[in-house]
């Protein structure tokens, strides 16, 4: 193995800790290549090889060729053997070989300052446009949180968009903390004449891509079927984005595109794509969902009409708590959920094909939320509650009745007409909803909670 | 707290200005520097590009030559004053000290 590969994981101003990973590579016989997402070393012989990174605040990655003041600088650097190695946006790597080589900074002052103007110049800015974007986001997921927290907390896309956001604001916030406390430091220690190292910590950004990744994954896991496309296709979109984007750039680089104009190129044309490949991705999603919207179901008619039956896995089904016949209904199932809740919700409906019997039910449906949070089950009853509560139109709302069916409470749901056949049903660690189009006995009760408890 | 820029020297940058009282390329002060001070000082080249920049910008010294990429410079009559502040700060320094030195001791 000629190659290794590795994440840059130092925050971008701690010089002094890239610059001692490298030579700590080059003891172990690792040559620093080339610089990107992933660092490249080359395979040499171990060797104690003096590494430097300092920034050159002018310049930028897009740049197509050096400047002349980077070559003099680059110049005066190998007059006193410091031999350029890579760069990665407006920081420079250097090697020296001698054994003992002048520092490329001996003022500490200036050092301070020339790494300040790097930061200011590029890399806060871009990271502030990051957290910005991110910050909104979160914002507006926020804002959904408090109207609707269980629209959020139940799905697991928005809670780990949510999670993310908050990791990477959390990311930016701590290196920008640390720089800026680094840097009040470091100056009153030039003051003195003395240079102050930088933290040289990898581990927080090692944290939080484990984290992100972690996240990513656990994400990814919950998904089933179409949800799982949609999400391989966002993420397989994203890195295509990225992709293309880098061959744009690396493309004007070639045309000798200044570093600036390639920047507002690619930044538009970013834009662009990325709001093209949303629009187009929701159009797939949309389409899909009216395309499959009967995918696995078994479609009959009755006169011109036809009509579609379910047949899926249920918890519960209609024949166990009545005497009619299972293969007379249509069963549907839809389930979601995240880590705090998961959310299963059934319709039965008598099929329209099935032999007319007014003794028998037409419909039953019923949800039932899990979940190991207490706070997440009093969200999911106050949610029920609210629902109908808020609802101007129909004046229907759920009343507190005496606990039925073993359950802690229960409430039944009131109209104008008195109270109908709908139970919202408290357990420990579960809540049910259970609505009926005929009045269940207690026994009826008892058997289908006890089936959705113990599901 | 911070020194205003260019109001006192450091070493490197009074050394600098003192190389550059003759025409000298950029590359070859670092070698001048510690040649005029028996190596006792040495200015690194990210050091020396960027106090090049800065005394540039202030007009303390100014281009005189450029072949390629070599450029060479040269104090100008700022720069001079500035070594010459520089000097007479230190001159004021060492006039203190010998005062402090060869007054009669306090008693303890």
């Amino acid at each position: 193995m000629n190659r290794r590969y590795e994440l840059f994981l130092y925050p971008f101003f701690d010089h002094t800790g890239i610059a001692r990973h490298l030579e700590r590579m080059a003891l172990k016989g690792w040559e620093l290549e080339k610089t990107g997402a992933l660092w490249c070393y080359r395979r040499v012989p171990r060797q104690a090889v003096h590494y430097a990174v300092t920034y050159f605040p002018s310049s930028t990655p897009l740049d197509p060729a050096p400047s002349e003041q980077e070559l003099l600088f680059r110049d005066f650097c190998e007059s006193a053997g410091w031999e350029f190695v890579a760069q990665a946006g407006n920081m420079q790597i250097f090697r020296n070989l001698r054994p003992d080589p002048v520092p490329l900074d001996t003022e500490p002052e200036i050092e301070v300052e020339t790494i300040h103007a790097a930061m200011m110049g590029s890399h806060l800015k871009s990271q502030g446009i990051i957290a910005a974007l991110f910050a909104l986001q979160l914002f507006s997921l926020i804002a959904r949180l408090m109207v609707d927290p269980l629209s959020i907390l139940k799905y697991g896309g928005n809670l780990f968009s949510a999670l993310a956001s908050l990791l990477l604001l959390a990311d930016i916030a701590l290196e920008t903390v640390s720089y800026f406390s680094w840097r009040k430091r470091a100056l009153a220690e030039a003051a003195e004449g003395r240079f102050l190292p930088t933290p040289g910590r990898r581990w927080p950004k090692a944290l939080y891509l484990l984290l992100i990744g972690g996240m990513f994954l656990y994400y990814l896991a919950m998904l089933e079927g179409k949800y799982l496309t949609v999400g391989l296709g966002t993420v397989a979109i994203i890195f295509s984005i990225v992709g293309v984007m880098q061959l744009i750039q690396k493309k004007l680089k070639q045309r000798g595109l200044s570093g600036r104009k390639n920047f507002l190129v690619t930044s538009i044309l970013g834009g662009c794509l990325g709001l093209v490949c949303t629009i187009v991705l929701m159009g797939f999603i949309l389409l899909s969902a009216m395309e499959n919207r009967y995918d696995g179901a078994e479609a009959y008619s009755v006169g011109p009409v036809t009509h579609y039956a379910y047949h899926d896995e249920l918890p519960l089904y209609i024949e166990d708590i009545t005497g009619a016949k299972g293969s007379e209904y249509s069963n549907r199932l839809y389930e979601n959920g995240s880590f705090l809740l998961r959310e299963t919700q059934v319709n039965i409906h008598r099929r329209f094909d099935a032999p007319r019997n007014d003794s028998l039910p037409t419909s039953f449906e019923y949800t039932v939320r899990t979940s190991p949070f207490a706070f997440m089950i009093n969200l999911a009853v106050e949610d029920r509650i609210d629902f109908y509560a808020n609802r101007t139109y129909f004046d229907s709302r759920y009343e507190p009745v005496l606990p039925l069916a073993g359950a802690e409470e229960a409430w039944q749901l009131y109209d104008e007409d008195g109270a109908r056949n709908q139970y919202l049903l408290r357990f420990d660690g579960c809540v049910m909803e259970l609505s009926f189009d005929f009045v269940p006995t207690e026994e009826q009760l008892i058997t289908a909670v006890s089936k959705l408890l113990h599901q | 707290m911070a020194r205003e820029k260019f109001q006192t020297l450091t070493e490197q940058m009074f050394y600098i200005l003192l190389c550059l009282r003759q025409e000298c390329c950029g590359t070859d002060i670092m070698a001048a520097v510690q040649e005029k001070t028996n190596g006792r000082v040495s200015v690194g080249p990210g050091t020396l590009y960027n106090l090049l920049e800065s005394f540039l910008t202030a007009g303390m010294i100014r281009e005189t030559k450029v072949e390629g990429r070599k450029r060479s410079y040269l104090i100008t009559q700022r720069g001079e004053m500035a070594l010459e502040e520089e000097y007479q700060r230190l001159l004021t320094l060492t006039a203190d000290y010998r005062a402090a030195m060869d007054a009669p001791a306090l008693p303890e």
